[in-house]
């Protein structure tokens, strides 16, 4: 009978021994939540624009665009004077003296832009083509890019050959 | 009749094992964390465009392309996962078969391009005519390509 007793004592201590212990997860879990608060504030920020390249076709233009409408050229080139470059509408539609000007003429003239009503010459799904010099600085052809794509245009692409 | 067992006192001891195992995954996930940053993004003066109308990137597959910045807005070449490729024409026929991989293997892959915004854009416009021509390769009708740009810590 004494025996038994102290069996059943033993094995009482023993269960009672085992348990999770949460203390060492929970330090785990705020140690990762401090390290993606941080890394969050640390990391910069990055957008994005998107543009898709299609095949080329024979013509020029012909594959970029699955469009009746004959894209607008926005030619960017660099230059000695102010503002270091150049931008041209072809077509007629005259030269920006830059980017800013850009993005205000084109968001003028857009259908349902901020010019007047009769002033609406392109759609917003109107394709435009820029077409940079390989002298130009990336920062000015995705200024430019950015120029048309706050104007309201979605279809905005490069040229790249 | 109440008695008292001295079992004296209280025995304190820090188990090591389980602080080892949480060091060695932290060293594990720093270790994964900045490898997979580095082989992605190399530190370059992104363009910054005021106001931005560029968006925060969609979920999916993408295949970064850096190009390394050179004296006088020239470019030095190409990196993507780690690997560098050439300016030259070799560099670039490698490029165009590393992303022609990458976009069978990741079917709707996007093509991430990061520039330096001093770089001219003669030596960015090959990356895209590459991710073109790649994208033909691999069977897709357009090559989707996103410009990263600095977005201001925003």
């Amino acid at each position: 009978m004494a025996v038994t007793s102290k069996a059943r004592s033993s094995r009482s201590v023993r269960s009672s021994s085992i348990g999770v212990n949460l203390a060492s997860m929970i330090d785990v879990v705020f140690l990762l939540l401090i390290y993606f608060m941080v890394a969050t504030d640390f990391t910069p920020g990055e957008q994005v624009f998107r543009l898709d390249l299609p095949q080329r076709g024979e013509g020029l233009y012909e594959a970029m665009f699955d469009q009746a409408e004959q894209p607008l050229l926005i030619r960017l080139d660099v230059s000695s004077g102010e503002p270091g470059y150049t931008l041209l509408l072809e077509g007629g539609y005259g030269s920006p003296e830059d980017i800013d000007a850009l993005g205000r003429f084109m968001a003028a003239h857009r259908i349902g832009g901020t010019g007047q009503r009769d002033q609406g010459w392109f759609t917003s799904d109107h394709p435009i083509v820029i077409l940079a010099k390989p002298a130009v600085s990336w920062s000015r052809v995705v200024g430019t890019f950015n120029a048309v794509a706050g104007a309201g245009y979605d279809v905005v692409s490069l040229e790249v050959n | 009749m109440s008695s008292i067992h001295h079992r004296g006192p209280a025995r304190v001891q820090a188990s090591l094992t389980p602080m080892i195992d949480v060091v060695f995954l932290l060293v594990v996930f720093f270790v994964a964390v900045s490898q997979l940053v580095d082989r992605e993004r190399l530190e370059l003066d992104l363009p910054q465009p005021t106001p931005s109308a560029a968006h925060q990137p969609e979920e999916g597959g993408r295949a970064v392309v850096n190009v390394l910045p050179g004296p006088e807005g020239t470019s030095l070449g190409y990196q993507v996962d780690g690997r560098m490729f050439a300016v030259d024409s070799a560099g670039q026929s490698e490029l165009i078969d590393h992303l022609r991989q990458r976009l069978q293997s990741t079917p709707g892959l996007f093509i991430n391009v990061r520039a330096d915004k001093q770089t001219g854009w003669g030596w960015v416009a090959p990356v895209m005519s590459a991710a073109r021509h790649a994208a033909t390769l691999a069977g897709d009708s357009a090559a989707r390509v996103r410009l990263s740009v600095d977005s201001g810590g925003r």
